[in-house]
């Protein structure tokens, strides 16, 4: 994960849930040059946002000690587009798991309004090998996003103890 | 509850077909999953846990999709199976067809043993008994 795009999380239980929120801008979306009459947030980026929380979820499931890779989008339904100044708000849950991956289930909403649901399969690689096929360390959640990654851990400690 | 064990050749079709993508009339139970349905790698971990979800079952890491045999450094594209290997497919994998690998027992046959009947098989294996 090199950039977070995740802005804040809200819950997180672990290895079962988690919730996090992303504030879609005129900017962000100009930025991508997509529909310049019509700014809107890219599907993809939607994906990106429920990719990361379940990222985040899976991982500390395993004490963050093994990389986790987005392996397969096995399904994404929009209803609508994101469009500047929604909150989008990104329910992720662990459907199935096992030591080889996850499959994890999405449902972003902006308000009591369903914007997407997305499927996910995430695969926790024995080992992970760089395009020049050479092998990489643990890298997923390093210093640039240890922040998020640490408030991620404080928020299932908080559900544990409740 | 689990479906009776009649139904499971519907339910792995429904399954196939929503985690590849491929038409119903694709999926039949001599089809290939690799080779006919287009499956990669990581399609078989997709499968396996929605394989749990709809049956209620729990599927233990290797024992559907065996890779540690698949992998084994000894398997060389464009060589045979050595025999112990061959044995050893049959021993974890009983509810695969063998047939093709006995009658050409190369490392690009591999594939034929993961057909949609070799997981309906598998899963029939591991649903109770169906009561009469």
């Amino acid at each position: 994960m090199e950039w977070a795009w995740i802005d804040a999380l809200r819950e997180a239980v672990s290895g079962e849930r988690a919730r996090g929120v992303k504030l879609v801008t005129r900017d962000l979306c100009a930025s991508h040059g997509t529909h310049p009459d019509f700014p809107h947030l890219p599907a993809a980026f939607v994906v990106e946002g429920a990719a990361q929380l379940a990222g985040l979820l899976v991982g500390e499931a395993t004490g963050f000690a093994r990389n986790v890779v987005l392996a397969k989008v096995a399904r994404a339904r929009f209803h609508r587009l994101a469009l500047p100044g929604d909150g989008l708000d990104f329910a992720v849950a662990i459907a199935a798991s096992s030591d080889e991956g996850a499959l994890c289930r999405a449902r972003v909403t902006v308000g009591d309004e369903l914007l997407a649901e997305i499927e996910l399969v995430l695969d926790v690689p024995r080992e992970l090998r760089d395009p020049c096929n050479r092998p990489v360390g643990v890298v997923v959640f390093g210093p640039h996003n240890a922040a998020i990654r640490d408030d991620f851990v404080r928020l299932c400690e908080v559900a544990r103890a409740v | 509850m689990p479906p009776p064990t009649s139904d499971v050749f519907d339910t792995v079709r429904s399954v196939l077909v929503e985690t590849l993508g491929v038409e119903p009339e694709a999926v039949t139970p001599g089809a290939v999953l690799k080779d006919d349905l287009g499956a990669e790698s990581i399609d078989f971990l997709h499968i396996v846990f929605e394989l749990e979800h709809v049956f209620s079952i729990k599927i233990p890491r290797e024992e559907l999709f065996p890779e540690s045999v698949l992998n084994n450094p000894r398997l060389r594209k464009g060589g045979p199976i050595p025999s112990d290997l061959l044995a050893e497919l049959k021993r974890t994998m009983p509810y695969a067809d063998h047939a093709v690998l006995d009658a050409d027992p190369r490392v690009e046959r591999l594939s034929s043993l993961f057909t949609v009947g070799a997981v309906v098989r598998y899963v029939a294996g591991k649903l109770p008994a169906a009561t009469s």
